[in-house]
């Protein structure tokens, strides 16, 4: 029913809207507006005619120069500032009129809009990745600051707090090249700070799988893990099986490609170099030809002629030493032929809680499920004597602010030959003392895609614990994947971190 | 070292392989032992005669193993 007072209602609407007209046009027009097309300022005239006003004269003009003459001041080396009190004075301050603006173009100057022209619009411009070409200084001098300039280093990435995280394991692994997939449970991969290629365990289930990763007259067999989306490259050094009624069991073990360049698989050199040399050149020369590449992230020194000499060491063992001598350790890749020299202290102890440490992650409490501590405290060094044997220079570093009366042991290495090196090594010694507390803790290893801002933790990284007693910073010394259970589904990331109280 | 290798720590616990340079300050031909001063002042008496009087000597686990260079030497502070 419809109310009385709703029956003359009527609805204003129609078809006249026709759909030709739903277009809308729009028009792209850059002209200015034609009363923008002129832009004319009037102005007024003042002083047109006069003199031209000259800063520079008139500020030479306010000054007081003593002439050659009788008449000479002398002013200490400072300005002259008359005094009011004696009877007579000089008063040598000139302050000179403030000078009328006076009109330079007397013509009305006219700015004219337009398009501006397009020119070469078929080039391209090569943009790319961004590269650091100052190194680590901004080399930028600040005329009230005498010291270095250094930029902050990366911040960490922020690690997502939820209150459930939810990761479907995946753990894949496959028989490379044909890419066959083998079931395996128990897997385990591990890499140590002090290891120069990550160790790898796992159980298999078959004798047919076996066959597949049993070294033949080919040479050992590839493997690549694959957990998560963290892929590693791995060969099958060791297998062994157990036959016991009702059950067969076979695992097997073996290591990162790194392993192909120390013993069994290098061949040994013996070598002296007749000429000065990097230590990082020295290290890509052992690479030539192996198909792997480094990647020298730590201290680099200058070897004199005749210096650099060895005898009998494997490629491997040659980078090691080097690295080494000024506390650096090597990082292999995961999945790549990829040798990264880093320093085992990215920073000392004493300058880790300060706001430039390079933290390359932050490991929230929350995901920790399992945490242990282990106390191993060194004396508390404070001085240490570094020196190169037959080249070279010695060097006491000594930690600033103390009197250097604690010396850790003297280092004398063959390969310590210059000043950066022994500096390097002496802090790295420095580095080992005080109160060191091992932590080991599980934490879960996140997608490789989506990694929550942890992933994984690799050794000679530091990591910052925010914990509600406070936050800490330790360096990572090892990680130690494993993946257990049905279809190796359990997927824990246990990492050591040693923390310095 | 804080190190969670096993060979690491293994090594660490080995004695020997100490290498220092010393100062000799004399020579007891006799019982081929020469007395020598550290680098802290403090004096041993270690093996060998090889090294003269005043010349600076490598030392390897007790041993005059050799003579050593002059270096120059920095001091730096961290």
């Amino acid at each position: 029913m419809v109310l009385v007072k709703d029956a003359w209602l009527a609805s204003g609407w129609n078809h006249s809207i026709r759909l030709v007209d739903v277009r809308l046009r729009l028009i792209y027009n850059p002209t200015p507006a034609s009363k923008d097309l002129a832009v004319a300022a009037g102005h007024r005239r003042v002083n047109a005619f006069g003199p031209r006003y000259n800063a520079a004269t008139a500020l030479q003009d306010s000054l007081y120069v003593p002439g050659t003459g009788a008449l000479v001041f002398e002013f200490g080396g400072r300005p002259y500032f008359p005094s009011t009190s004696p009877t007579v004075f000089f008063d040598f301050r000139y302050v000179p009129a403030t000078p009328a603006i006076q009109p330079t173009d007397m013509r009305p100057a006219g700015m004219r809009w337009q398009s501006a022209r397009r020119l070469s619009l078929t080039s391209t411009l090569p943009w790319g990745r961004a590269r650091q070409v100052d190194g680590v200084l901004t080399d930028m001098p600040y005329v009230d600051y005498p010291g270095p300039v250094k930029p902050l280093p990366e911040p960490p990435p922020d690690p997502d707090i939820l209150d459930t995280y939810m990761i479907a394991n995946t753990v894949n692994l496959v028989v490379l090249p044909s890419r066959t997939p083998i079931e395996a449970k128990n897997v385990r991969v591990g890499l140590d700070a002090d290891s120069f290629s990550w160790s790898f365990s796992a159980d298999i289930f078959t004798q047919a799988a076996l066959d597949l990763v049993r070294p033949d007259a080919d040479g050992a067999k590839t493997v690549e893990l694959d957990i998560n989306g963290w892929k590693w490259v791995l060969l099958v050094e060791r297998y062994s099986r157990q036959l016991r009624f009702p059950t067969e069991a076979y695992s097997i073990s073996g290591a990162t490609r790194p392993q192909m360049l120390a013993a069994p698989y290098a061949p040994l050199r013996t070598s002296l170099n007749n000429a000065p040399i990097n230590a990082a050149q020295a290290a890509e020369a052992e690479l030539l030809n192996t198909g792997f590449t480094l990647d020298w992230q730590a201290t680099d020194w200058t070897f004199p002629t005749g210096a650099l000499s060895y005898q009998g060491h494997t490629a491997m063992q040659v980078i090691a030493r080097l690295a080494e001598t000024v506390g650096g350790v090597v990082r292999p890749a995961r999945d790549a032929d990829v040798l990264a020299v880093v320093p085992r202290y990215p920073v000392p102890p004493w300058e880790w809680e300060l706001v430039d440490a390079p933290i390359s992650r932050i490991i929230p409490p929350a995901m920790m499920t399992e945490l242990g501590g282990e106390w191993t405290p060194q004396p508390a060094w404070n001085a240490c004597y570094t020196s190169g044997t037959s080249h070279g220079v010695s060097m006491l570093v000594r930690r600033a602010g103390t009197a250097g009366d604690n010396p850790t042991p003297d280092v004398f290495e063959d390969w310590l030959t210059d000043q950066p090196a022994n500096q390097a090594r002496g802090i790295h010694e420095l580095s080992k003392g005080g109160n060191i507390e091992i932590v080991s803790t599980t934490i879960p290893l996140f997608p490789f895609t989506d990694d929550h801002g942890v992933g994984l933790v690799l050794p000679a990284q530091l990591c910052r614990v925010p914990e509600s007693s406070g936050a800490w910073v330790g360096l990572c010394l090892a990680v130690d994947i494993s993946a257990e259970g049905t279809g190796a589904v359990r997927v824990k990331q246990q990492i050591k971190l040693e923390r310095h109280h | 070292m804080a190190t969670t290798n096993p060979w690491k720590r293994f090594i660490g616990l080995l004695p020997g392989g100490v290498r220092t340079v010393a100062t000799v300050r004399s020579i007891d031909t006799s019982s081929g032992i020469s007395e020598v001063e550290l680098r802290t002042g403090i004096r041993i008496t270690v093996r060998g005669v090889d090294v003269p009087v005043s010349g600076k000597a490598y030392i390897a686990d007790g041993t005059i193993i050799g003579p050593a260079p002059e270096l120059p030497h920095f001091d730096v502070d961290v």
